[in-house]
C-alpha cells in the first residue's frame, strides 16, 4: 500500500513561467512529510506534482523524474488518470459532490473504475471508509443524506474516506484544516497520525504547530522574490527543522520571523 | 411585431430574385399603334413623391418612370402582397395599391378615405400563370384543364396516368409519384389559378375561387419564389406560378377544352386576355375590373391563363397634389409605353388597347 | 469580449432578478449613504431618488406593455373564439372554411408548432449541451473564445437567412436522408408516408430550427459549466477521473437545473419562430407526425399567422390573433417553467454557494496553487505581494 517517492531535480513552469526550481527529495513510506513555507513559495504547486493535479491548469508542465515505487509518474505513456487513482488529494476546502448522498460520495471513486459493486460490498466499502476517516460513528444512521449536509470538518473527513477508499498509495493534503475550526482541525490531525500507518501522507500547512504535532519529516520551501520560483531550501525531520535548522531562512521562519 | 419586420426583408430578398429571372424574358415586338401614348406628356415638370404599395407586379414600372420624372420618388413596397396592399391604402397610408384580384363593391364603398364615389380598380398588367414542372426526360409537356384539375385535386398520383399520357403520346411519361406544388400563403395567382380550374373543368374541380390554397396534401410554398424553388429542387415536380417568376423552369402547353394546347407568349395572353375579359358592371363610374371566362379561351393562339394585375385608386383625392402624380404614373404605366416597359423588366403581357384608352378615360375621372 | 457579451446575455436569463420586484433590490444596496452617515439616515438624496423613480417606472412600463399585449390579444381574438364556425359567411371562406369550430382550427396548429418545436429541441439541445462543453471544458482557451464568439454571431442571423438557407441548401442536403428513413426505417410511423421529392418537410424545418436554438442553449449552458465550482471538479480528477468522468460526475450534476432551464428557454425560442418555418415547409392544418412527407407536415401557429394574415378577412384576422392568444400562453407558460427551475436550482445551490472557491481571493493567496487559469495568466503580478513580504 504504502509507497515511497523519490523526487530528482524537479522544475515546474506555467508555460514559460518557471514556479518551483530543483526539488530533489525523498519521502519515505509509512511517514507524514510536512511542507512549509511562505505564501507563493510553490508548495503546494510541487504537491500537485506528487499526482500530476497541476496539470489541470493550461500550460502547466515539469522537467525532472517523480518516481513513485520505481516508476516515473512523467515518463512518456503514463496516463495522469492513472497516477491520481495511487496517489490521492485532500483539498485545502471540503469538496464532496454536493448532490450525491454521504454513501454515493465514499463510493464515487470506485464507481469511476467502472467496477460493478454489489450492495452488500459497496455497504462494506463505505464502513470501512468511513470507520477509515473516523466518521462512522457520526454518519452511519444518515448515509442517504447529501454529503453536503454535513458540518465543515465532516465534510472534510468525508473526502478522506473518499480518497482512501480507492485504496491509494500515497495521500496528499493540501492545507486541509485551513477552513476548519480547532476542534475540527485536532480530529483531522488525528485521524492523520492513524492513516500513516497504512499510507505515505504528504501535507502542506501555513500551521507551524501542526507541521510539529504531525509530520515526521519537514521540508521548507522558500522564494527569493517576486517573479522567481520557489525552491526547497531546507528538507529533515521534523524536530531538526523546528529546533536546531541548517538554514537561517528556516530559523527564521519556524521562528516567526517572517512569513 | 417583430415578424412582420422579417417578412418584409423576406419578400424584399425574394422580390430582387423574381427581378433578376424577370430580366430573362424576351421582348415583344414593338407595335405600331401609338394611339392611347403618353409619350408626348413631359414628366419633368413634376415633383414629389408617391407612396404605394401591394402586389409585385406593378413594380416593374418604378425605375423607368422615376427616370424621365426626376422630380418623383415612387416609394412601392412590393413586399406586402395584394392583401396588405389594399389594407394599407384602406387606411390611408398609400397613393394607391397594387392587387392581383379587384376590390369587391363592398370593400370599393367601404374606402370611406375615397368619398362617397368609391374606389376604382385599373387593370395595369397583364401577365399568365404558368404550369411549372419537373420531370426528368420529359421536355414538352401538354395538359388540358381537367387532366390539370385532376393533377392539382391530387387523383392523379403518377406521371404515367393515363390521362396524361393520352395529352402527350410522343412524351416518355415515367412512373415517378406527381409532386403537386402550391402557395401556402394567400395570392392572387392562386385565386386565378382555382378561378380557371373552377370555371374549365366543373366535374373534377369542385372548389370555389380563393387565394388560399383549398386542399391539403399538396406541397405549400410560400410565395412564387418557394414554388419554382421547389419545383426546381424535386423531380417529378409541377406547379403554378406568375410566368414573369419562373426563370429557367420548364412551362406545360395548356388548353381549355383538349386540343389546341397553347405555349405562353405574352402574345397569346394578350390575345386570350381579349377574347375572356370583360368589365365587370360595378355601377361605379370608371371602374374597370374585368371578369374573365375562361371558358371563352380556344384556339391554338390564346393561352388559357391570363393573369390581371390592378392598380386602385380612389376617384377623389383630398390633395391635388398627390392626384395629379398618381394618376401621372398610373396614367403613363396604361400607356403604350409603359406597357412595353413591363414586357421588358418583367416579361409581361401588353394589356390590350381597347383597354388601355378606358384607363386613360377612368383616370381622367379621377378628382 | 465573446466571454462579456455571454455573461450578458445569460445574466438576463438569471433567476436572480426573474421577479420585477428584485429589479429594485439593488436600488437598496445602491444606497449605501444613509447607512454610513446615520446622521442623515432620513434624507433621500435626489440622484438616488431619480434612479429608483427611472427604474421602477421601467419595470412597470414592461408590465404594462405585457399586460397590453395579452389584452390586445383577447380583446381581438375573442370574437374568432366564440363566433360560430359553421354559419358564420366568413369563416366559411377561404382558409377558415374547412373548420367546425376555432379549437378545431388551433388544435392542429397548436400541435405543429408543439411538433415542430420538440423535433428541433432533440436535434439542437444535445448540440448545444455539447458545443458548451466543448467550449468550457475541452476546447483551447483561444479556440473556446472564437467558438463561443461564433455560435453567439449564429443570433444575430435574421431567422429569414435561416429560411433561406434552409431552402437552398439544407432542404437538398436532407434529401438522400429522408429517402432512406423513409426506405428502413419506414415501419416506424414518425417516418412513413409518402417520401418528400423536394425537401420541403418538418424535418427540414426542425433542423433549421435546432439551429436558431442552438445559440441560446449554448450560451446559458456554457455559462452554467464554467461556474462549475473548480473543487468539485478538483475533486473528481483527484480520484482519479477522466475528464468525461469529471464532467459527470461534477459538472453535470451541478448544471442540471440550468441545462433544463436553457432548453426550455430553447423551447421558447423555437415556439415563436414564424419565417424559417413558414419558408421551408411544406404546412398543412392538420394533426400529422410524419417528418419526411410533402403534403402531411402539421402547419405552426406563428407560420400560419404570417401566411395567412395579408388576405384574411376582419374575422379570419381575428381568429388568427385568437390562435396568436394560445401560442402567448403556451410561450408564457414554457419561460415561467424554465424560470421557475432556474430560480428552485439556484435556491437549492445558495447554501452552496459559500463553498463555491473564490479564486482570485484564496485565503492563503499561495499564488503559484491557485486553481484559476485567470491567475495563472497573471501570475507575476498576484505573485507580487508575498513575493515582497518575503
Amino acid at each position: 500500500m504504502s509507497k515511497r517517492i523519490e523526487v530528482k531535480d524537479l522544475n515546474v513552469y506555467y508555460s514559460d513561467f518557471l514556479a518551483v526550481e530543483g526539488v530533489s527529495i525523498t519521502i519515505e513510506p509509512r511517514t507524514v512529510t510536512a511542507f512549509i513555507g511562505p505564501s507563493g513559495c510553490g508548495k503546494s504547486t510541487f504537491l500537485r506534482t506528487l499526482n500530476r493535479m497541476h496539470e489541470v491548469i493550461p500550460g502547466a508542465h515539469v522537467k525532472g523524474e517523480v518516481i513513485i515505487d520505481g516508476n516515473d509518474l512523467y515518463a512518456p505513456g503514463v496516463d495522469p488518470v492513472m497516477v491520481r487513482r495511487q496517489v490521492g488529494m485532500v483539498f485545502q476546502r471540503a469538496n464532496p459532490f454536493p448532490t450525491m448522498s454521504i454513501r454515493d460520495n465514499v463510493l464515487a471513486g470506485l464507481k469511476l473504475n467502472n467496477k460493478r459493486i454489489s450492495k452488500s460490498e459497496g455497504d462494506d466499502m463505505v464502513e470501512k471508509g468511513l470507520r477509515g476517516a473516523n466518521l462512522w460513528n457520526e454518519v452511519k444512521d444518515r448515509l442517504n443524506l447529501p454529503g453536503g449536509g454535513l458540518s465543515g470538518g465532516q465534510q472534510q473527513r468525508l473526502c478522506i474516506a473518499r480518497a482512501i477508499t480507492v485504496s491509494p498509495d500515497v495521500l496528499l493534503m493540501d492545507e486541509p484544516c485551513s477552513a476548519l475550526d480547532p476542534i475540527s482541525t485536532l480530529a483531522i490531525e488525528d485521524l492523520i497520525k492513524e492513516l500513516k500507518e497504512e499510507y505515505t501522507i504528504v501535507i502542506v500547512t501555513h500551521n507551524m504547530q501542526q507541521a510539529s504535532r504531525v509530520s515526521d519529516r519537514t521540508a521548507f520551501f522558500n522564494i527569493a522574490g517576486t517573479g522567481k520560483p520557489g525552491k526547497l531550501i531546507e528538507y529533515d525531520d521534523t524536530t531538526t527543522i523546528f529546533s536546531n535548522p541548517t538554514v537561517k531562512d528556516t530559523e527564521d521562519y519556524v521562528s516567526g520571523r517572517f512569513g | 411585431m417583430k415578424f412582420k419586420n422579417v417578412a418584409t426583408a423576406g419578400a424584399i430578398l425574394v422580390a430582387s430574385a423574381i427581378a433578376l429571372s424577370g430580366c430573362a424574358s424576351s421582348t415583344p415586338e414593338a407595335t405600331a399603334s401609338a394611339t392611347p401614348s403618353a409619350a408626348a406628356v413631359d414628366y419633368s415638370s413634376l415633383s414629389g413623391t408617391i407612396t404605394a404599395g401591394g402586389s409585385s407586379a406593378q413594380a416593374a414600372w418604378t425605375t423607368a418612370f422615376t427616370a424621365q420624372a426626376k422630380g418623383v420618388t415612387i416609394n412601392y413596397d412590393k413586399s406586402q402582397g395584394s392583401g396588405g396592399g389594399v389594407t394599407n391604402w384602406t387606411a390611408g397610408s398609400y397613393d394607391f395599391a397594387g392587387s392581383d384580384s379587384p376590390l369587391t363593391k363592398d370593400q370599393q364603398t367601404a374606402a370611406t378615405l375615397c368619398g362617397p364615389n368609391g374606389a376604382i380598380n385599373l387593370p395595369i398588367y397583364l401577365d399568365g400563370v404558368a404550369i411549372v414542372y419537373n420531370l426528368a426526360g420529359v421536355d414538352k409537356l401538354n395538359l388540358s384543364a381537367e387532366t390539370l384539375a385532376k393533377i392539382f385535386s391530387l387523383a392523379i398520383t403518377t406521371w404515367n396516368d393515363p390521362a396524361i399520357a393520352a395529352e402527350n403520346p410522343d412524351a416518355k411519361l415515367p412512373a415517378t409519384p406527381i409532386t403537386t406544388v402550391t402557395r401556402s400563403d394567400g395570392s392572387g395567382t392562386t385565386k386565378t389559378f382555382t378561378n380557371f380550374l373552377s370555371q374549365t373543368a366543373k366535374d373534377v374541380w369542385t372548389y370555389p375561387a380563393d387565394s388560399a390554397w383549398p386542399i391539403a396534401g399538396t406541397s405549400a410554398q410560400k410565395g412564387t419564389s418557394g414554388i419554382v424553388q421547389a419545383v426546381g429542387a424535386g423531380d417529378g415536380t409541377i406547379g403554378y406560378a406568375d410566368h414573369s417568376a419562373i426563370g429557367e423552369l420548364k412551362a406545360a402547353s395548356v388548353s381549355v377544352k383538349g386540343k389546341d394546347f397553347v405555349a405562353f407568349s405574352p402574345e397569346a395572353v394578350t390575345s386570350a386576355f381579349e377574347a375572356a375579359a370583360s368589365t365587370t358592371d360595378t355601377g361605379i363610374k370608371g371602374d374597370l375590373a374585368q371578369t374573365v371566362d375562361f371558358t371563352a379561351i380556344s384556339g391554338t393562339e390564346a393561352y388559357p391563363i391570363p393573369l390581371v394585375s390592378y392598380g386602385i385608386l380612389c376617384t377623389t383625392y383630398k390633395d391635388a397634389k398627390q392626384k395629379e402624380l398618381t394618376t401621372a404614373y398610373l396614367g403613363w404605366i396604361g400607356s403604350d409605353v409603359g406597357q412595353k416597359v413591363a414586357a421588358k423588366n418583367a416579361g409581361a403581357a401588353q394589356i390590350p388597347e381597347k383597354l388601355l384608352t378606358e384607363i386613360t378615360a377612368s383616370l381622367a375621372l379621377v378628382k | 469580449m465573446s466571454d462579456r457579451t455571454s455573461v450578458e446575455s445569460v445574466s438576463s436569463t438569471q433567476p436572480r432578478q426573474n421577479t420585477k420586484s428584485d429589479s429594485t433590490t439593488p436600488l437598496g444596496g445602491g444606497t449605501p449613504a444613509p447607512a454610513a452617515s446615520p446622521k442623515r439616515a432620513s434624507r433621500v438624496r435626489p440622484a438616488d431618488a431619480i434612479f429608483r423613480g427611472l427604474s421602477t417606472g421601467s419595470a412597470i412600463f414592461i408590465m404594462v406593455i405585457l399586460a397590453g399585449v395579452a389584452l390586445f390579444l383577447i380583446v381581438q381574438g375573442m370574437p374568432a373564439i366564440v363566433a360560430n364556425w359553421q354559419s358564420n359567411p366568413e369563416l366559411n371562406d377561404g382558409f377558415t372554411s374547412a373548420f367546425d369550430s376555432f379549437w378545431a382550427y388551433v388544435g392542429p396548429l397548436l400541435f405543429g408548432t408543439l411538433w415542430s418545436a420538440a423535433i428541433a429541441l432533440v436535434l439542437g439541445a444535445p448540440i448545444g449541451i455539447g458545443i458548451a462543453l466543448f467550449i468550457s471544458h475541452y476546447a483551447p482557451r483561444r479556440l473556446a473564445g472564437l467558438l463561443g464568439y461564433v455560435v453567439d454571431l449564429l443570433a444575430a442571423v435574421p431567422s429569414v437567412v435561416f429560411g433561406l438557407w434552409g431552402i437552398i441548401v439544407i432542404r437538398p442536403f436532407l434529401l438522400p436522408l429522408s429517402d432512406w428513413l423513409n426506405t428502413y426505417l419506414g415501419w416506424i410511423p414518425i417516418f412513413g408516408g409518402q417520401v418528400t421529392t423536394t425537401g420541403s418537410t418538418i424535418l427540414a424545418g426542425a433542423v433549421v430550427l435546432a439551429v436558431m436554438i442552438l445559440p441560446i442553449i449554448t450560451s446559458i449552458s456554457r455559462e452554467i459549466f464554467l461556474q462549475t465550482p473548480r473543487l468539485h471538479e478538483e475533486a473528481a480528477l483527484a480520484l482519479g477521473a477522466t475528464r468525461w468522468e469529471m464532467v459527470r460526475l461534477a459538472v453535470f450534476p451541478y448544471a442540471k437545473s440550468g441545462i433544463v432551464s436553457a432548453t426550455l428557454l430553447g423551447l421558447g425560442r423555437a415556439l415563436g419562430e414564424t419565417m424559417a418555418i413558414a419558408m421551408i415547409i411544406s404546412p398543412a392544418v392538420i394533426v400529422s407526425f410524419l417528418v419526411v412527407t410533402e403534403g402531411q407536415n402539421s402547419q405552426t401557429i406563428a407560420a400560419n399567422i404570417a401566411l395567412n394574415f395579408p388576405i384574411a378577412s376582419t374575422l379570419q384576422r381575428q381568429a388568427l390573433i385568437g390562435t396568436g392568444l394560445l401560442l402567448f400562453v403556451v410561450s408564457l407558460a414554457v419561460n415561467m417553467i424554465a424560470r421557475s427551475i432556474v430560480s428552485r436550482g439556484s435556491s437549492k445551490t445558495g447554501g452552496k454557494k459559500k463553498a463555491r472557491p473564490k479564486p482570485l481571493v484564496v485565503p492563503t493567496g499561495d499564488a503559484t496553487s491557485t486553481l484559476t487559469r485567470d491567475l495563472v495568466a497573471d501570475k507575476n503580478t498576484a505573485a507580487g505581494p508575498e513575493g515582497a513580504s518575503a
